[in-house]
C-alpha cells in the first residue's frame, strides 16, 4: 500500500513553527499583560503618593490650626496676667472641644496641670517621667518639651506620642510659652494643647479602596511621632530591618540615613505580617524634623488580575484551539489516510480487474478465434466445422455475459439502473432457468434438483429480466463451483406475509450445493465487485467476480434480502427473499408491438466504417428481408441521407466511432438538415460503446436508440419491429 | 519519539489550561493545640506594655493569634520597670504588661495585685516548664506567664580556642587550664563589664545555692553567717584566681561596654575575646548583629554559649525565668488578654516567641537553637537549680554590687564583701 510520507525535517520544522508561534503568542500576551500591569501599578503608586501628600498638607494645616489655638490662648493668658488657677479656669471655658486637652507645664520639674481634670485635682504626672530621664525616648521627649518652651522651630515641633491621664489615649501636643502670675511675679510655663492621635488619624481619610493604608508621622531619624497600629518596633528603620533584613543590621542604618538625606521617597518592604507593602515618606518642610509616613499593602496597588485573566483566556483558548485543531487535523489525516488506502485498494482492484478482464476476455476470445481457425482449416468437414462454430458461439456468449455484467455494474453504480416490472409467471421462469442449467449440470456430471414449493400466487409483478438474472447468477454459480458428482438443489416457494399484506407474497428462492464453498474471510467481501473466491488465472473456473455484486444490488433494489450460509468444501446455500405483489393471472402484455416478425421491405442507411461489421449487419438485415445501404463514415452517411429523396430510408443505423465524421456529429448534422426528414428519421446507435453514459450520450445527441455490439439479434429484431411500427420515435434506451 | 512528543505536547496543553484556571488559594495553618473560647469576630484592641523596644516576637505571636481572632489588634509600648508602676497608675485599663524578677519585690506589690491569676482564669499551663512558672507563682496565684528563660553564662570564641589547641571547657579544671594557656598566648581570656562580669561568672555558684533547700539558703535561714560565708568562699576564690593570674583585667573590664548591646556584642565580634561573660539576653542580639561588625564579616568565627564552667561537670548550673506576661485585672479587654495568654501558653507559641526573641524557651518541650545547644542539654537541665522566687532581685543586685566592689577594692577584705552580701540576703530570707 502506498502511504503519504512527509519528510521528517519538514515535520520538525512544522512543529517548531507551530510551537514557536504559540509561544510567541503567549509571550507577547504575557509581555502585554506585564506592561499594562506595570503601567497601572505606576499610576496607582503615583495616586497613593499624591494622597499621602494631600494628607501631609492636611496634617500640617491641622497642626498649624491647633498651634494657632494654643498661641492665642497663651497670648490672652499672658496679657491678662492670669494665675495658674485663673488660666486653668479660662482654659476650661475657652477649650470647648472635648477631644482637646490643655495642659500647663512647670518647666522646673515638669509637673503639670490639666484644664480637663476637675478643679482641685488638676495635677497630671504625665510629663514628670521625662524630666532628667535616662532613657533615650524620655530624653527626646524632654528635648521636645524644651523646644516647645523656647519656641525654637516651633512650627514643626511636636511632643510625640504619649498617653494622657484623662483618657488613657495616645496623644501628641503642640505648645508655646505662657506667662502666669505667681506670688513671686511672672513665671514662664509651657502651655500645651494635647491632641489624641486618633483625632489626627481621623483627619486622614483615605479613599475607600485603600483598605490597608495607614499613616504615621516620623522624625527624620525614623523615630515614630504618631505610630499607626502596624508600625511596630522602636523606630521605622528598625521595624523595616527586623522584618526585611533580619540578618543584616546595617540595612536599618542605611534606611535611617536615606530618610534623613532625602525629602521624600518610596520604599517597598514587608510589614510584620510578611506582606509586601509600599511605604512613602515625605518631609513636612526643609526646617521640619518630621516626615509623614504612609504604608499600603501592595495587593491594593496591584491591578486586578483582569489582564492576566485575559492572558489566561487567550492561552487557554489557544490551547483549546490547538487541541481541537489537532484533533480535527488528526481526524482529517485519518480520513485522508483511509481515502488513500481506499484509493489504493480501488487502484489495486482496478489493476486486478483489468488483469482479470484481460484474462477473462482473452480466454473466450481464444476459444472463438481458435475454433474459427480450426473450422477454417477443416472447412471440408462439415460436422467438425459445426462443432467448432458451436463452441465459438458459446465462448462468444460467455464473453458477452462478461461484458454485460460489466455494463450492469456500470449502470448500477451510476444510478441509472431502472427496474421494469411486469407480470412474471414464476413456473415458466423456473422452467426456462432449468432448461438452461440442466445441460450445463449434465455436462459437468452434477445432479440438479428443482423443488417447486407451495406457490399460491404463481404470477407476480416484477422485472422478469432481473429476476431471471438473480436466479440465473446464483444457480449458475452453484453449478460452476460444484465439482463433478456434486449436487445442486434449487427451490422456489412462497411464504405468506403476516397481517395485511396488500396482496403481496414473500418469494423465497434457495440455491444449495455441496461444492467448494466459501471461507468466512471471503464471505465478508463476496458482494464486492470483482471478488472471486477462486482466482480465474489459476483455476479453470471462470467468472467476472461481478455476479454476486449484481445479485446483491438487484435484490436490494427489489427491497429483498439475500443471505448466505457457506463453509469451505462443504457447500453453499444462498437464500433470496423478495416481497412482490401477487397477480391473479397472467394477462397478455400490453403494448403496441405486434407478434409479427415480418420486417421485410424496410430500407436502412447503415453508417459503418468496419467492413466486417458491415458484412454482419448487412447479412443479418438481409436475412430479415431488410435492405441496407452502407455509408463508410458519418460524412458519407449525411451526404447519402441528404441527397436521397425523402422517405428513401426508414431508419439510420449509426456507428459512433468512424473516420472523417463520427456518428454523433453525423446524427446532429442529419437532425439539422432542412425539412422534416432529418428530424423524423429514426437513428439507432450501433456501437461497442455500451456503458450507461455512452447510451445516455447517444440519446442526448439526438439518436432514438442504442444497439450494442456484438449485435444481439433479438434486440435487432425489436428495433426493426419498432421501426416498422413507427414507435421508435420514443427514443428508448436499449436494455442491455 | 512521537509518543514522547505527544506526551510533552499534552503536558504543555495541560499546563496552559491549568494556568487558565489559575491557581488554588492557600489556607492558613493554625495551631492545633488552641481552641478559641471567645467571639472570634469581635474587634478588640489590646494595649500592651513591655520591657523591649523591639518586640518582633510579640508581633509573630499576634500574627498567629490573628489566625483565630482576625480583628484583634494591639498597641505596644516599651516601659522599663519603675515606669511600669507609674504607667499602670495613669493607665489603669492597660490590658497586658510584663513583669520580671524585679517586679516581684515588695515595693511593686501594687502591680502584682493587678495581675490576674492565670490558673484561676483558666489558662492551661501544661505546656510550660513548671520550674519556670514557680517564680511567678506568688501566694498560690500564678501571676504571669514567662516568655522565656534567662541564663547566665559565657559566650565562647570556639574558633579562637581551637586555633590555640583548646576545646570548649566543660568544668572548672578545663576552664582554668584554658585560661592559663590563653593567658600565655597573650590573651585576656575573661572579659565583660565590671558591673557584671564577676557576678555573672559566679552566678551559678551563688544563686543556685540560694535556691530553696540549698545549703547557703539554709545557713542564712539559720542565721549561721560563718557557715554561709564558708559557702561563698569558692566564688571569691575563683575571682581571686582570675585576678591574680591575670585571666581577666580590671581596667579592661571597666571599659567594656555595659548596657549598650551593640557595643558589647561588637566588642566580642572583634574576635580577640575568648570568653565574654553575659546572659542569654545579650546572646539574643548576637546573630542579627553579625552583619553589623565589619571585623566579623571579614573574619567570621564560631561561637557558642555555655554555663560558666566553674564547677565540676554540671554543678552550679542555675536557670531562671525571664520576663513574663501578666493580665491586668482592670484591663478593658481582660477576657481577650487572658485568651491571648491561653494561646501563648501552647508549646508552639512558647517556642515561637523565644525563638524569634533569640532566647531559650520556657516550654516544657522546647526547641533548641544552635547557640543554646550546650545550655539546654538534658543533663544540665536535670542538675540545674531554678529560681522559684527564692532568689530575689535585691539578692541578685547585691551580688552584682558585692563582686564588683570586691574586685575594685571598695571592700578592704573578702569578709567585708561577704558580710555586705549576707546582710542583704538575711533581710530577704526570713
Amino acid at each position: 500500500m502506498t502511504s503519504i510520507r512527509v519528510p521528517k525535517c519538514q515535520k520538525i520544522l512544522l512543529w517548531v513553527c507551530n510551537i514557536g508561534m504559540i509561544l510567541a503568542a503567549i509571550i507577547s500576551s504575557v509581555a502585554y499583560a506585564n506592561s499594562t500591569r506595570a503601567a497601572q501599578m505606576d499610576a496607582r503608586e503615583a495616586e497613593f503618593v499624591s494622597t499621602m501628600e494631600s494628607m501631609k498638607s492636611v496634617s500640617q494645616n491641622y497642626l498649624d490650626s491647633e498651634r494657632g489655638y494654643v498661641e492665642n490662648w497663651a497670648a490672652y493668658i499672658s496679657g491678662e496676667q492670669m494665675t495658674l488657677e485663673e488660666a486653668l479656669e479660662f482654659l476650661r471655658r475657652i477649650n470647648t472641644n472635648p477631644n482637646r486637652y490643655a495642659h500647663i507645664v512647670d518647666m522646673d520639674d515638669f509637673s503639670a496641670w490639666s484644664a480637663n481634670l476637675p478643679a482641685g485635682a488638676e495635677e497630671t504626672k504625665v510629663y514628670r517621667v521625662y524630666k532628667d530621664a535616662a532613657g533615650e525616648w524620655e530624653r527626646i521627649q524632654e528635648e521636645s518639651i524644651w523646644n516647645l518652651f523656647s519656641g525654637e522651630n516651633a512650627r514643626f515641633e511636636v511632643l510625640r506620642g504619649y498617653r494622657l491621664e484623662e483618657t488613657v489615649s495616645m496623644a501628641v501636643s503642640v505648645g508655646c510659652r505662657v506667662t502666669l502670675q505667681t506670688p513671686d511675679g511672672g513665671k514662664d510655663y509651657l502651655l500645651l494643647r494635647a491632641i489624641p492621635t486618633e483625632e489626627i488619624q481621623k483627619s486622614w481619610v483615605f479613599p475607600a479602596d485603600y483598605r490597608s493604608a495607614e499613616v504615621g508621622i516620623i522624625t527624620r531619624q525614623g523615630d515614630y511621632l504618631i505610630q499607626s497600629s502596624s508600625m511596630k518596633s522602636v523606630s521605622f528603620p528598625e521595624y523595616i530591618r527586623a522584618y526585611n533584613f533580619q540578618e543584616d543590621y546595617n540595612q536599618g542604618e542605611a534606611l535611617r540615613e536615606q530618610i534623613m538625606r532625602t525629602e521624600s521617597g518610596t520604599l517597598f518592604y514587608r510589614n510584620f505580617r510578611d506582606e509586601e507593602c509600599m511605604w512613602y515618606y515625605s518631609s513636612f518642610g526643609s526646617n521640619s524634623n518630621l516626615d509623614i509616613l504612609g504604608v499600603i499593602n501592595m495587593d491594593e496597588l496591584t491591578p486586578s488580575s483582569a489582564a492576566w485573566q485575559i492572558v489566561g483566556i487567550v492561552c487557554g483558548t489557544l490551547g483549546v484551539l490547538i487541541l481541537l485543531d489537532g484533533l480535527y487535523l488528526r481526524s482529517v489525516n485519518r480520513r485522508l489516510r483511509n481515502a488513500v488506502r481506499l484509493a489504493n485498494q480501488a487502484s489495486e482492484a482496478k489493476t486486478r480487474f483489468l488483469s482479470a478482464m484481460s484474462h477473462d476476455i482473452r480466454t473466450p476470445m481464444n476459444a472463438v478465434l481458435g475454433m474459427m481457425s480450426l473450422a477454417q482449416r477443416n472447412v471440408e468437414n462439415t460436422a467438425y466445422v459445426s462443432g467448432c462454430l458451436e463452441k465459438a458461439l458459446r465462448a462468444g456468449r460467455q464473453l458477452l455475459t462478461l461484458i454485460n455484467d460489466v455494463l450492469d455494474i456500470s449502470k448500477i453504480e451510476s444510478g441509472q439502473f431502472v427496474l421494469t416490472p411486469t407480470e412474471v409467471e414464476l413456473p415458466e421462469l423456473m422452467n426456462e432457468l432449468m432448461d438452461v442449467l440442466t445441460p450445463q449440470a449434465k455436462e459437468k456430471g452434477l445432479e440438479l434438483v428443482y423443488d417447486a414449493g407451495n406457490m399460491p400466487a404463481p404470477v407476480v409483478f416484477a422485472d422478469p429480466t432481473r429476476l431471471n438474472q438473480v436466479f440465473m447468477n446464483l444457480a449458475s454459480n452453484a453449478v460452476k463451483y460444484t465439482p463433478e458428482g456434486g449436487k445442486v438443489r434449487i427451490s422456489l416457494a412462497e411464504e405468506p406475509l403476516p397481517g395485511e399484506n396488500g396482496g403481496r407474497v414473500r418469494l423465497v428462492l434457495r440455491v444449495s450445493d455441496n461444492g467448494i464453498g466459501m471461507s468466512q474471510e471471503f464471505q465478508k467481501t463476496m458482494y464486492q465487485s470483482f471478488s472471486r473466491a477462486v482466482e480465474t488465472q489459476v483455476n479453470r473456473t471462470q467468472g467476472s467476480g461481478l455476479g454476486l455484486s449484481i445479485v446483491r444490488q438487484m435484490v436490494t433494489m427489489m427491497h429483498g434480502t439475500i443471505t448466505c450460509d457457506s463453509a469451505t468444501n462443504q457447500g453453499t446455500t444462498f437464500t433470496v427473499k423478495l416481497e412482490l405483489p401477487a397477480v391473479e393471472k397472467k394477462s397478455p402484455l400490453p403494448g403496441r408491438e405486434t407478434e409479427d416478425d415480418d420486417v421485410s421491405g424496410l430500407n436502412l442507411l447503415v453508417a459503418e466504417d468496419n467492413d466486417l461489421n458491415w458484412e454482419i449487419i448487412h447479412t443479418l438485415l438481409e436475412e430479415f428481408g431488410v435492405r441496407s445501404c452502407r455509408a463508410e463514415n458519418g460524412r458519407v452517411c449525411v451526404k447519402l441521407f441528404s441527397e436521397a429523396p425523402p422517405g428513401t430510408f426508414d431508419a439510420v443505423f449509426m456507428d459512433v466511432h468512424m473516420p472523417e465524421m463520427d456518428g454523433i456529429a453525423a446524427c446532429r448534422a442529419i437532425r439539422s438538415l432542412p425539412g422534416n426528414a432529418g428530424r423524423k428519421i429514426p437513428i439507432i446507435a450501433m456501437t461497442a460503446d455500451a456503458f450507461a453514459e455512452d447510451v445516455r450520450f447517444c440519446l442526448d445527441s439526438g439518436m432514438n436508440g442504442h444497439l450494442a455490439k456484438p449485435i444481439d439479434v433479438t434486440k435487432l429484431m425489436m428495433y426493426l419491429k419498432k421501426i416498422r411500427n413507427g414507435t421508435i420515435s420514443d427514443c428508448e434506451e436499449e436494455e442491455t | 519519539m512521537n509518543k514522547v512528543f505527544h506526551r510533552g505536547f499534552s503536558v504543555l496543553l495541560a499546563a496552559i489550561l491549568l494556568l487558565t484556571c489559575g491557581c488554588a488559594s492557600k489556607e492558613g495553618e493554625k495551631s492545633t493545640s488552641f481552641t478559641p473560647t471567645l467571639d472570634t469576630g469581635a474587634s478588640v484592641q489590646l494595649d500592651i506594655t513591655g520591657a523591649f523596644g523591639n518586640f518582633e516576637a510579640l508581633d509573630q505571636v499576634m500574627n498567629a493569634f490573628n489566625e483565630y481572632y482576625p480583628n484583634v489588634t494591639y498597641t505596644y509600648q516599651q516601659l522599663s520597670g519603675e515606669k511600669q508602676v507609674a504607667y499602670l497608675e495613669s493607665h489603669p485599663t492597660l490590658d497586658l504588661f510584663m513583669i520580671s524578677q524585679d517586679t516581684l519585690a515588695p515595693k511593686y506589690r501594687s502591680v502584682l495585685d493587678l495581675c490576674v491569676d492565670l490558673t484561676e482564669a483558666g489558662v492551661n499551663l501544661d505546656a510550660v516548664d513548671p520550674q519556670m512558672l514557680a517564680q511567678y507563682c506568688v501566694d498560690g496565684r500564678q501571676l504571669a506567664l514567662p516568655m522565656s528563660q534567662n541564663l547566665y553564662g559565657v559566650v565562647v570564641n570556639v574558633s579562637l580556642l581551637e586555633k590555640e589547641g583548646l576545646s570548649v571547657p566543660r568544668n572548672r579544671e578545663e576552664f582554668l587550664t584554658a585560661l592559663s594557656v590563653l593567658k600565655e598566648k597573650g590573651y585576656i581570656p575573661v572579659q565583660g563589664p565590671t558591673s557584671k562580669v564577676y557576678a555573672e561568672l559566679t552566678s551559678g555558684m551563688v544563686f543556685s545555692e540560694l535556691c530553696t533547700g540549698q545549703p547557703l539558703r539554709e545557713a542564712i535561714l539559720k542565721g549561721d553567717k560563718a557557715a554561709a560565708a564558708e559557702l561563698l568562699n569558692p566564688a571569691f576564690d575563683l575571682l581571686d584566681t582570675l585576678l591574680s593570674e591575670g585571666y581577666t583585667d580590671r581596667d579592661l573590664n571597666d571599659s567594656y561596654p555595659n548596657d549598650n548591646y551593640d557595643q558589647a556584642i561588637l566588642r566580642f565580634f572583634a574576635g580577640d575575646v575568648p570568653f565574654w561573660v553575659c546572659n542569654s539576653e545579650k546572646v539574643s542580639g548576637m546573630k542579627k548583629r553579625e552583619s553589623k561588625s565589619e571585623t566579623f564579616q571579614q573574619n567570621p568565627f564560631a561561637y557558642t554559649f555555655i554555663y560558666p564552667p566553674v564547677g565540676n561537670a554540671d554543678e552550679s548550673v542555675y536557670r531562671e525565668p525571664w520576663f513574663a506576661f501578666a493580665v491586668n485585672k482592670d484591663g478593658t479587654n481582660r477576657d481577650y488578654a487572658v485568651e491571648l495568654l491561653r494561646f501563648l501558653a501552647t508549646t508552639d507559641q512558647m517556642n515561637q516567641i523565644a525563638d524569634v526573641k533569640g532566647v531559650p524557651s520556657a516550654a516544657k518541650e522546647s526547641t533548641k537553637p544552635e547557640i543554646y545547644t550546650n545550655v539546654l542539654d538534658e543533663d544540665a537541665i536535670r542538675s540545674s537549680k531554678v529560681n522559684d522566687g527564692s532568689v530575689t532581685s535585691d539578692m541578685v543586685g547585691s551580688w552584682y554590687s558585692c563582686t564588683s566592689s570586691y574586685v575594685n577594692g571598695t571592700y578592704s577584705t573578702r569578709q567585708e564583701a561577704i558580710d555586705a552580701f549576707l546582710t542583704c540576703c538575711m533581710e530577704q530570707i526570713r
